[in-house]
């Protein structure tokens, strides 16, 4: 009965940044992994008529995000504990996601994913996805109305990605940057796709492909194709060992709509 | 020269009684068939011969013990003809799914010095495939009931063909895979992997020494593929090929790769590329490189949903030595 609570405890709302030319990945992303969210919506840079998404009116990814953080927070801060920010090239598995946020508490200040270190700076990754708990959420959201802490121009010279942005913004407010991994150390969010992980093990590692590769419970993948997305969907939620045993100890039910994949 | 007559005489009769049934079978399921997504050369229902996989219901309906007995039953053999230009493709497969046969042999055209292998000493495809099928006859009758035959371009989920199988009597004479018409002869695509129940292989390797039946040379003026040429053989010992498919009539044996699958899918219906792909169930994909087949690996044995629930009825453990993928 708690196990039933716990999972459905979480509500991960997911906002996707697309830009006109990411087209074909935003169909692949919305037909497949995205209605694994409990909500996820589309935050675009100009309106797009084959699709429905929420103007951001910004060509700055930077601009993008900060918009979308706070059109997120304004509106969802009561329905969701877990907001995670994807962009249309990767692919996510939400029930890993779910899983592995299984015992850390939302309202303590979360920021997760594929970790970088920039000098001083360790920021996750915007390929690998990043997750924010609502108490990240919170702080963040105080921090974009300071311009002196948050800048909406954020380098001097040249521009600075906005995934480095978000971790300077958030590091005013003590939140900092974790490396998501599994219990055997293997990244849980990861910038590559599966094929270039393969590719790379049977060169470094060739006796042990399949086993050095990637985390069982991998929650992202990136840099795939819209046919690539169907391929992990299809890998993912479909095609399966018969009576290959798991024994998963908790069930996360998709939502409704995903056709239960 | 009566106990010949006499056995082939039971021979039909029994024959017979399979082709009633499959008949009969065949009729039910046109009957109670409902609309299928667009495969167009799967139209002609009536003129192939369809066998289907077992549904969760009739599975439930056993007891957990007798499910046991049952998941350990199924012994499968694994044949995989290679040649030194297969060596990558041969390593992949070696490293990877042949593990979960419960045994795999490599039978080769010549002794390649990387690997032990089974050396036919022929680069002829089909007396390969005959030397190997004897071979594995004359050595494993008694202790496998089921004998897959592959190529290292197919990757395959042995776990899968078991539970394709769980309803079928190794006794009776079985070849299924993924069929092909050839005029009027259905034969079963080597590229999408070959199932002989332990009958058929008793027919078969009968029929090997009869030169007038099973030739080893078999086309007059070009060469026919190794796959028709024991379709032909195996015809005359009363075994027909059977297209292997799930309950919702999608093919179980691929002779494509997901990608491929996918890449047509988004092309001819859109809004059901995934629904509309392949078998949650498939037992092989071909077409693979070798990075590929790791990647194969790594998303039916370790990458899931954690929690999502499949609620498949039955376990079949892999082998020890798979290291349980």
């Amino acid at each position: 009965d708690e196990r039933m609570e716990l999972s459905k405890s979480f509500r991960v709302y997911c906002i996707i940044l697309v830009k006109p030319k990411d087209v074909s990945l935003w169909a692949a992303v919305k037909e497949t992994w995205t209605k694994h969210c409990d909500k996820a919506e589309f935050f675009s840079s100009e309106n797009v008529k084959v699709f429905k998404s929420i103007n951001m009116e910004t060509n700055d990814m930077w601009l993008m995000m900060r918009k979308a953080y706070k059109y997120a927070f304004d509106n969802y801060r009561n329905q969701y504990n877990w907001f995670f920010l994807a962009r249309p090239t990767t692919f996510a598995i939400i029930e890993n996601l779910k899983y592995f946020l299984l015992k850390k508490d939302p309202s303590q200040p979360f920021y997760l994913g594929h970790t970088v270190k920039s000098g001083d700076l360790e920021y996750v990754s915007v390929e690998g996805g990043i997750v924010l708990s609502i108490e990240s959420m919170k702080r963040l959201n105080h921090l974009l109305s300071i311009p002196e802490k948050c800048p909406e121009q954020g380098g001097m010279i040249w521009k600075i990605s906005e995934d480095k942005q978000l971790a300077v913004c958030l590091k005013y407010a003590g939140v900092l940057a974790e490396n998501a991994e599994d219990s055997e150390g293997k990244d849980v969010f990861n910038t590559k796709s599966v094929g270039l992980f393969i590719k790379e093990a049977m060169t470094n590692h060739p006796n042990l492909v399949v086993e050095g590769c990637c985390s069982d419970m991998a929650v992202t993948f990136n840099g795939l194709t819209p046919n690539q997305m169907h391929v992990m969907m299809y890998g993912v939620y479909r095609l399966r060992a018969f009576g290959h045993v798991f024994n998963d100890a908790l069930v996360f039910l998709p939502p409704n709509v995903s056709d239960n994949d």
